[in-house]
């Protein structure tokens, strides 16, 4: 069932000068996850605030299960809400933290304990119901955060950068539980952030926003493999994305790339004019070997970055570094390498409108 | 060369000790990173060397003099902060020059000598005749390295000096964090929080933990043989898996049998304390070290589930459940793995990987 919980149309928000959110249009469908993903600015915790009902939008409307929720208080619009840090009461016990929310809605006290009783099995926090809050690890905080919320049965969760000041290990650890969490309640969730991992890695689907507009919507794997513009191939992928000046000839539809090593390279049949454009490659799309092949240009490593697990060599590519993710001790500084392009993982963008061409491969061509 | 040499220094704030026996030394030219989370004492460690901090005991040499008793500014030491406060009224020449003309009496053609050609190194020239207002973060911290490199100095300390970026620049500039120092000569002595800044920039390191140094080396030795729990845990993302194993058998055919796998094992001849070694052990595992087939195979033979996959686009990483224990793998992107598959696991055991639970350290 893939039926519709929250419709965001022609969604806006102006404050005096500023247009914070630019006719924002998205659906999230029930027991979705969902990310808003762009850099402070961008406007995705404007929009989050318009959801929840904390500010007013200036245009456009908000639905839940199809009717306006504009006229709604925040309070009856039955949506939870989790901010940064998670900031539960550290001084109450987690059982009054869960009961925090629920109170406030008038529950019964019976149906207060009956749902509380559920959400700490579900949430595996029985044993600590009991403890106070303050003397909690981080993925028993997240699990009272969660709890607390998710007790009120809201129909719609949203989370405002939830693990942005944590260190990478701890975010690593949660991550995975948050994501465990939603699957096994079907919970709808709309969660903002500015973390290109995070979102890949717990999102559904994925709206990359930026300056109040919305860039492109789709599954992590859309937009990292097909990235609609300039903007979101740079903002997703880590290292980023190497984009190289390649001048473009056109012959009929039939597209070919020519950059300072490589080409003409044949990218089949697109709309692009002919001339300077730019040609994106992920680090770990340009192949290189220690033996010249078709194709291949020759080229110096100038920096290795040793990651641990994988290396990033930076090489010479015309007047420019590329950056190529590559196993430990592949290469070192200095030494020479020889590189080819896969023609079906390269992402050509318009420099006028950079927008990304999408270039279909030619007939009878493997 | 041995440049920067310290020893034996600590440092106690009342009751918390933030120095313990700390001693490492620099060669002359290297780049040295102190690694370690919040509180282990890094700043600490930075500001004592620049004489901000008179330490408890222990001893600092510099360029083959003794200075741990010297003023901060007779130390030779040039110290760039997380946030660095330009002088918003000068322009960016000036800032630059400030540590140049303060007290030396330079010439001034010298000091714009000297500011040209840092500027040069630092991709600043076109911010020389604005105020720091009209910068963006990224020049902003730009100016900042130049101002600190100006300063003729004998060391320059650099306490999380990309920290405070966004994500996109910290990368950018850590990547001409190298070549400016491979540039410029300079000895470097880098303090961060973040892994993957120590590892990549530096020559060797210093994990810090508590005040007490866990390791030193390279970043490939500590990446590949961590000392102990710590640091094998601090390093790498995901985080390295340690697997409880019992040690069996007689020399030549050592086994290690784990929950759900057992491993032939080489080399074990070669440890401190053999064959006293302990028998219940936990095997040290990098994710991307673990091998992963759908299909049975001699190096794919530990039946497990996948619990759940990450697609991070350029890998993918998988948790795995191999007999109720949670392991993690790092493997090429693929959407051949998904959760609630059976999948069979390969990987190795080498002898430097063998935690001892008792000691928390690796055997030796």
């Amino acid at each position: 069932m893939s039926e519709v919980k929250l419709e965001l149309a022609s969604l806006a928000k102006s404050f005096d000068e500023v247009e914070a959110v630019k006719g924002l249009s998205l659906t999230l469908r029930r027991g979705e996850f969902l990310s808003l993903l762009g850099p402070s600015g961008c406007g995705k915790s404007t929009t989050l605030a318009m959801i929840a009902g904390f500010e007013e939008p200036t245009g456009g409307d908000i639905l839940v299960d199809g009717a306006s929720v504009l006229e709604v208080p925040p309070h009856r619009r039955r949506i939870g809400l989790v901010f940064q840090d998670y900031a539960v009461f550290s001084r109450l016990k987690v059982k009054a933290n869960l009961a925090f929310g629920l109170e406030a809605q008038g529950v019964p006290r019976r149906e207060r304990q009956r749902r509380i009783a559920e959400m700490a099995e579900r949430l595996e926090l029985v044993p600590i119901l009991d403890r106070r809050a303050g003397g909690l690890n981080m993925s028993e905080m997240q699990r009272v955060a969660l709890a607390r919320v998710l007790v009120t049965e809201p129909q719609l969760l949203l989370l405002d950068e939830p693990m942005s000041n944590l260190d990478a290990a701890l975010r690593y650890a949660l991550r995975s539980e948050l994501k465990r969490i939603q699957r096994a309640l079907e919970q709808t969730v709309l969660y903002v952030t500015h973390d290109q991992l995070e979102a890949i890695s717990l999102s559904d689907r994925i709206a990359v926003m930026r300056l109040g507009e919305l860039q492109q919507v789709g599954t992590p794997e859309e937009i990292y493999e097909q990235p609609a513009n300039r903007f979101v191939a740079e903002f997703i992928g880590d290292p980023p994305i190497n984009l190289v000046p390649c001048e473009v000839a056109v012959s009929g539809r039939e597209v070919a790339v020519t950059t300072a090593l490589h080409g003409p390279l044949p990218l089949g049949s697109g709309e692009i004019a002919p001339g300077p454009h730019l040609l994106g490659i992920r680090p770990h799309d340009l192949r290189l070997s220690r033996e010249a092949g078709p194709n291949s240009a020759e080229t110096q490593v100038r920096v290795v970055e040793n990651l641990g697990a994988e290396h990033v060599l930076h090489l010479d590519y015309g007047d420019m570094l590329v950056a190529a993710t590559v196993a430990p001790n592949f290469a070192e500084e200095g030494d020479s390498l020889f590189v080819s392009l896969d023609p079906e993982r390269l992402h050509l963008i318009d420099s006028g409108s950079e927008q990304v061409v999408a270039c279909r491969a030619l007939e009878g061509v493997a | 060369m041995t440049w920067l040499e310290i020893e034996g220094l600590s440092k106690r704030f009342g009751e918390v000790t933030a120095l313990n026996d700390v001693s490492f030394s620099v060669d002359q030219g290297a780049f040295f990173s102190i690694l370690g989370p919040t509180n282990a004492g890094k700043t600490t460690l930075l500001q004592t060397v620049a004489g901000l901090h008179r330490p408890d005991g222990g001893e600092i040499h510099l360029a083959g003099r003794p200075i741990t008793r010297l003023e901060p500014r007779v130390r030779g030491v040039s110290l760039l902060f997380q946030n660095n406060a330009l002088f918003p009224t000068l322009t960016g020449f000036d800032n630059i020059a400030f540590p140049l003309r303060k007290g030396e009496g330079l010439a001034e053609a010298t000091v714009a000598g000297r500011v040209k050609e840092v500027a040069e190194v630092v991709k600043v020239p076109h911010l020389l005749d604005r105020p720091p207002r009209t910068y963006s973060g990224g020049e902003q911290q730009r100016v900042a390295i130049a101002r600190a490199l100006a300063a003729p100095s004998d060391l320059l300390m650099l306490d999380e000096p990309l920290t405070n970026l966004d994500a996109r620049l910290r990368i950018q500039l850590r990547i001409e964090f190298r070549s400016l120092h491979r540039d410029s000569g300079q000895t470097f002595l880098y303090v961060t929080h973040d892994q993957v800044e120590a590892i990549s920039l530096s020559d060797r390191l210093a994990v810090l933990d508590q005040g007490s140094i866990q390791q030193i080396g390279t970043p490939q030795e500590i990446y590949d043989r961590p000392a102990n729990r710590f640091v094998a845990r601090f390093i790498g993302m995901p985080p390295m898996n340690l697997l409880p194993v019992r040690l069996s058998g007689e020399a030549g055919e050592h086994r290690l049998q784990g929950d759900g796998f057992t491993l032939p094992v080489e080399g074990l001849e070669q440890l401190e304390n053999y064959p006293r070694l302990p028998d219940d052990l936990q095997l040290g595992v990098r994710p991307e070290a673990v091998r992963v087939s759908h299909d049975f195979t001699t190096a794919h033979s530990f039946a497990a589930e996948i619990a759940w996959v990450e697609h991070l686009g350029s890998k993918s990483v998988l948790d795995l459940t191999l007999q109720g224990q949670a392991l993690h793998a790092v493997v090429p992107p693929s959407r051949r793995f998904r959760a609630g598959q059976a999948v069979f696991l390969g990987f190795d055991a080498k002898p430097t990987l063998l935690l001892d639970p008792t000691t928390d350290r690796f055997l030796r």
